[in-house]
């Protein structure tokens, strides 16, 4: 059996987006027969990462089942528009980063799901340049 | 820039496969705790991968027809969370990690419960419980490597042995604190081109 | 007597009788000695009656009801009114009967401080700005109380001597009669080096928190935008020589990680500038030490975030040195919004923007 086929891009030649700016995103579902899809589900997202737990926020979602398309067919190019929040701001500290993303998930039959993600940020918070870390343990060598 | 390889999403238990010594497999492990009447607990120290090993069992249980329920206690937690009892049954597997945080009066308990549902019990736990013993997780500084190399994958040179050595040394032989050890000494090498 | 005791100072104006420091000492040993007198009473009472009661040798009668009251009495009072002292140290007038009000008209309803309607990641500041200042805007809250070591070193010390004072008395009263039980004796030795020890550490954080004094900083305005400077005036309290006092703007990260049976909390500072610094003076109650700075907000520094296992957090930190005492340090938190130039992309000129729709949802599961 052959994989879905899942693009995503966002629509326009840049990834650095201004607070309030108008993000456009695109996708489109390949190599899989209609029948089989029984969800998509589109978000606009940011989620933590580092040395924490995992935290996300959604800013969009949209969940269409094949009731919702003129032919029930999900697999056609959708065109997605949101406005940027104004945080939180893409940043890539010392032990956690905020990423935003678009992401898309696939849902079939047989609770098959694919997973695809196109990153891009939000502002222009300079990274954390990492000083050198002396750690406790070595303190009490 | 590419994500730190270390993050946690990228280290938590069932994210790195747990590597098996020799002939050693999950299958062989599940055999060992089936011919326990599917009681049985896994040792070790902190950070040795005990957690790791319970999320590499649980394939291999589901595999044999075990329904398994799953809770995972954390620093302090003295007291089981609630069970739904008509949930335990003969085909039930109940693992615990963190098994010795119970008390004496909860773990009474628990293994009354077990015992009269029918039930399995796979524990971790920092000491011997009192259960058949599945395994012994050991750290070791070339587990930490051979981690490490799947972290990095192909290509990556950011992180050399001696980083890994002295990351180890410096834990005392804790893998995780090791893998968060690098997770710094990533982002100092890797921002530094950057900012030049 | 009312420099002893803070309960017969006079107020005159902003001038006390009292001095804080002997006030708090004087309070702690009157209502520590109602405590010990109360245990040793009921330490009697157990040691003649309840362990090897002997009758014959102790009779009571009714007064041994009379007895257990009064010592039942004195622990109390002496117990609570030796915590109500600790808890009392470092607060102003104004702080405590804030305390007193907030507990008497809890509001149960907005007990969880709602966080600013368009940013929903930054943490909640109205708790930040319910305390207005005197000179300035608003007057921080301290971050961390404390108090609270004390409390909890005066509560074990509390109770160890009473368990310590249970065990002693029947065991002098049969070396009184003769009955010489060495080997009790000598594994009460540890419970009296514990309690001794106990004591100690109670009196010098006692001393401490008496002697330093509370640190107050009053900003003039809040949340902090970036790439403004503000003003601080900041006092510290105490009766001390100080051989330097600085105030510094940090930023921290907090990561929280959850896994197998670890919880595991790492902070990283990734941001400090020293914005004033004092050095080389003394301070006499009840004058306290004042003095007025700039804090410079760089403008291309990351927001205040707050998630359920992350956080990014800003705080003034006044960092002093006294002489003869110990190096303390106390943090007011602060609120950082979005600033002008990191809501921006380099190169790009602004647009212009409509009203920002509210982000959907915020939630602490991993996808």
């Amino acid at each position: 059996m052959t994989e879905p086929l899942l693009s995503l891009c966002i629509v326009g030649p840049k990834k650095c987006f201004a607070v309030g700016d108008e993000l456009i995103c695109e996708y489109q579902i390949d190599a899989v027969d209609p029948a089989e899809i029984q969800a998509v589900e589109a978000s606009i997202l940011w989620h933590t990462q580092g040395k924490g737990e995992d935290d996300l926020g959604v800013h969009f979602f949209e969940r269409r089942l094949p009731a919702d398309a003129d032919d029930g067919d999900l697999r056609p190019m959708r065109r997605l528009k949101t406005r940027l929040p104004n945080s939180p701001l893409s940043y890539r500290g010392a032990i956690l980063s905020i990423e935003w993303c678009i992401r898309l998930r696939l849902f079939l039959r047989r609770g098959r799901e694919y997973v695809v993600e196109e990153g891009f940020t939000l502002g222009s918070v300079p990274a954390v340049l990492p000083a050198v870390v002396v750690h406790a343990q070595d303190e009490e060598q | 820039m590419a994500s730190n390889p270390f993050s946690t999403r990228f280290i938590r238990p069932g994210a790195i496969p747990f590597l098996f010594a020799g002939d050693d497999s999950a299958a062989s492990r599940i055999e060992r705790l089936q011919e326990n009447g599917w009681w049985g607990q896994i040792i070790g120290h902190h950070g040795s991968g005990k957690s790791t090993l319970l999320a590499a069992l649980k394939p291999e249980l589901e595999a044999a027809g075990r329904q398994i329920v799953e809770i995972a206690l954390h620093q302090g937690q003295r007291r089981m969370p609630p069970l739904n009892r008509r949930s335990l049954m003969a085909t039930t597997q109940l693992v615990i990690d963190g098994y010795e945080q119970l008390s004496w009066w909860s773990r009474w308990q628990v293994k009354l419960l077990c015992r009269w549902c029918g039930a399995g019990l796979l524990v971790s736990s920092h000491a011997d419980v009192g259960l058949p013993t599945i395994c012994r997780t050991e750290a070791s500084e070339q587990i930490a490597r051979a981690i490490v190399a799947q972290l990095l994958g192909d290509g990556e040179a950011i992180i050399t042995s001696s980083d890994v050595a002295a990351a180890y040394e410096a834990t005392g032989g804790n893998v995780r604190e090791t893998l968060f050890r690098l997770y710094d000494v990533y982002q100092q090498k890797a921002m530094q081109p950057a900012a030049r | 007597m009312a420099r002893l005791f803070r309960f017969v100072e006079k107020k005159r104006g902003e001038r006390r009788t009292g001095s804080n420091l002997v006030g708090s000492f004087g309070e702690a040993a009157f209502c520590g000695s109602l405590f010990v007198l109360g245990t040793l009473l009921l330490g009697i009472i157990v040691g003649t009656q309840v362990v090897q009661p002997d009758p014959s040798q102790f009779k009571f009668g009714y007064g041994r009801w009379l007895i257990i009251l009064v010592g039942a009495s004195s622990v109390v009072l002496g117990g609570v009114g030796l915590i109500w002292t600790v808890l009392r140290l470092g607060t102003s007038i104004e702080r405590r009967s804030a305390m007193a009000r907030r507990a008497a008209e809890s509001d149960f309803a907005h007990a969880a401080a709602p966080r600013p309607k368009n940013y929903p990641t930054l943490p909640p500041f109205d708790g930040l700005t319910n305390s207005p200042g005197i000179e300035l805007a608003y007057r921080l809250p301290a971050s961390q109380t404390p108090g609270w070591r004390l409390l909890a070193t005066t509560i074990f010390a509390m109770l160890w001597l009473f368990l310590v004072f249970l065990l002693t008395v029947p065991v002098i009263r049969w070396h009184i009669a003769g009955r010489h039980e060495w080997l009790l004796s000598a594994l009460l030795l540890p419970f009296w080096a514990v309690c001794y020890w106990s004591v100690r550490s109670f009196l010098q954080l006692l001393m401490l928190n008496s002697g330093m004094g509370q640190s107050t900083i009053e900003i003039s305005d809040l949340p902090l935008i970036p790439g403004r400077e503000y003003q601080a005036v900041v006092a510290q309290h105490g009766h001390v020589t100080i051989k330097s006092l600085e105030v510094a703007l940090i930023c921290e990260e907090e990561a929280t990680f959850m896994q197998g049976t670890d919880i595991r909390t790492e902070v990283r500072e990734v941001y400090r500038n020293t914005c004033a610094a004092w050095s080389n003076f003394r301070i006499e109650p009840p004058i306290p030490f004042t003095a007025t700075c700039g804090i410079p907000v760089p403008a291309n520094i990351m927001h205040s975030f707050q998630s359920p296992h992350n956080v990014v957090r800003w705080r003034l930190v006044v960092r002093g040195e006294p002489q003869n005492w110990p190096i303390f340090e106390r943090g007011f938190p602060l609120v950082v919004y979005p600033g002008e130039a990191t809501m921006h992309v380099e190169g790009e000129s602004r647009a212009e923007r409509s009203a920002l729709p509210e982000p959907v949802v915020v939630s602490g599961a991993s996808a």
